[in-house]
């Protein structure tokens, strides 16, 4: 049961977008964040609304699943569009009590539910696409340059890859421990929350205490395998290299962006 | 034959309790050693003095000539060591097979293209090959234990120490992890092998028995399982074959104490069974 969690939410699959290098992607990922953020008018609204549509579906990964990421955000994205609908300047449309509504507001707030649905679409992209460890690795590289103003960039990669590796280990450690316990007759199902919270601490104790001798353990085993902590004078085994789709890619993305900025000139319907 | 490791009257104190009490040994190139002993006899700290991961307290070590004591020593050290351990989870750093093995290449700067040769060698040489992009969570002990040992091998290492690799595993993967130590010692690589299983030590060429920090007894399997009183008496059992034998010798029949496998038990018996049927 405690296996089923997914971390990273990682979706594998050999579509064009699930291919590219992860450096790439990391890149691509911001420059289209930057990308939604340009985005003004009705005309460029629509084109990113396309745009965004055609590469959810270029990643073959059901739609359902990025909708499934802003479910969360409900709350957020309801109270940000009251807060546009309510609060905006302009010729008021329907006036009730203290409230007026506005054209404008209207238009804000959906613009606003818009780009924030885009982004977190966006966004999961790189994540579902791109296993963490290969993301690790890219952020890895394209923030290489950082070591040298001394940014442990080498260290928080290493500290991630041992920490999702170790991911899957502790939760069959947790889900022994917990069988463990039951068997000693404890109970983590009935009681209320302070209660239940309480039984967790014989299944956290254990897990600690071997977490910090797997620690030790795997610490002896690198310094004996010749990892002495630093970067210098490491060769990577997996190397990264760019294919004419990362090219394509990129420049796939000016263009986004450089018709972005065109859009935002064009009226559509008056808005 | 020169010794690849000099160990000179090591003791070893920790917590004011002495685990290591004058130890010297000296282990030739090519050698398959067993280091047998029960829980607390101070093998596994034995073996740690081997990497330079402990320094003795007393005494020194010395791996090919070199003073693990010395810090500008541990990288050849370590470089010609390589060390197996028990917990085959605690020893992989890397989420896909190759990558993890490739780990101990990458520390040491190895180029890419060598690299990948290396990798694949190593894996070929503990029969993982195919496994090589495998995700290392969904393997078994026995092949996690071999992936760990195709990241030593990958360093090209004169020496291996294998610290009870087979302690957490299944009969399978034990015999596997057995025949992976002797195939490489067959190749000239320098084994050194912990263990609590008497069949396991049978199979090396020379035994060490430990006891509460002292060599209790040193020399070919053979010489060793015919001292089964001996080693009874600090709590070590011998294989099941030679317990056989010494039982049949105290009923009085005349049979070879060091006897350390099934065949080998088997045929004894026969003879002394067609030598007394002959007889009637």
């Amino acid at each position: 049961m405690i296996k089923d969690i997914t971390i990273g939410q990682y979706f594998p699959g050999d579509s064009f977008i699930h291919n590219l290098d992860p450096r790439v992607k990391i890149v691509l990922a911001v420059l289209y964040i930057a990308f939604l953020f340009i985005i003004q008018s009705a005309a460029a609204y629509l084109f990113a609304i396309a745009v965004t549509l055609f590469l959810v579906c270029l990643t073959r990964i059901p739609l359902k699943m990025y909708l499934r990421g802003l479910k969360p955000l409900l709350f957020i994205l309801v109270f940000t569009a009251l807060l546009n609908v309510f609060y905006s300047s302009g010729e008021p449309l329907v006036t009730f009590w203290i409230f007026t509504i506005t054209a404008q507001g209207i238009k804000n707030a959906i613009f606003m539910i818009l780009r924030i649905f885009m982004l977190v679409v966006s966004t999961s992209m790189l994540t579902y696409t791109t296993s963490p460890i290969v993301l690790t690795g890219g952020l890895e590289r394209l923030l290489s340059p950082l070591a040298k103003i001394r940014l442990p960039v080498h260290e928080f990669s290493m500290m991630m890859t041992i920490a999702l590796r170790f991911i899957p280990t502790l939760l069959e450690e947790t889900d022994k421990i917990m069988n463990a316990q039951k068997a000693r007759g404890a109970d983590f199902e009935t009681g209320g929350l302070i209660k239940r919270a309480k039984a967790l601490a014989p299944i956290l104790i254990p897990l600690f205490i071997s977490a910090f001798r797997r620690a030790d353990d795997l610490a002896t085993a690198m310094e004996c395998r010749c990892y002495t902590g630093s970067a210098e004078g490491r060769t990577h085994f997996v190397e990264y290299s760019m294919s004419p789709s990362d090219y394509v890619s990129l420049v796939f993305m000016a263009v986004l962006i450089a018709a972005a900025i065109l859009l935002n000139f064009v009226t559509v319907m008056g808005i | 034959m020169s010794a690849i490791i000099d160990i000179q009257n090591v003791s070893f104190r920790y917590n004011e309790r002495d685990i290591l009490k004058n130890i010297s040994l000296t282990v030739e190139a090519g050698d398959f050693v067993a280091v047998l002993g029960h829980n607390g006899s101070g093998k596994s700290t034995l073996a740690k003095h081997l990497d330079a991961i402990l320094v003795p307290s007393e005494g020194k070590v010395l791996i090919g000539g070199l003073d693990t004591s010395v810090d500008s020593n541990l990288e050849a050290i370590r470089r010609r060591t390589g060390m197996v351990f028990q917990n085959p989870d605690n020893q992989i750093i890397a989420t896909v097979v190759e990558e993890d093995v490739a780990f101990a290449l990458e520390n040491l700067g190895v180029p890419r293209e060598e690299m990948v040769k290396r990798v694949d060698e190593a894996l070929d040489a503990v029969g993982m090959l195919e496994f090589k992009k495998h995700a290392t969570t969904k393997l078994s002990g026995g092949q996690k234990q071999r992936i760990a040992i195709a990241g030593v091998i990958a360093m090209r290492p004169d020496v291996i120490v294998f610290d009870e690799p087979t302690a957490m595993l299944d009969p399978q993967g034990r015999e596997d992890v057995i025949n992976i130590a002797k195939k490489l010692n067959g190749q000239g690589i320098t084994v050194i092998y912990i263990t609590h299983y008497m069949e396991e030590a049978a199979q090396a060429k020379r035994v060490v028995v430990l006891n509460d920090g002292e060599i209790l007894i040193d020399g070919t399997p053979h010489y060793v399982f015919q001292n089964a009183g001996l080693l009874k008496s600090v709590g070590l059992d011998v294989p099941q074959s030679t317990s056989l034998m010494f039982l049949l010798r105290s009923r009085g029949i005349k049979v070879p104490l060091a006897v350390l496998n099934e065949e080998e038990c088997v045929s004894v018996l026969t003879d002394i069974l067609h030598e007394r049927t002959g007889n009637k």
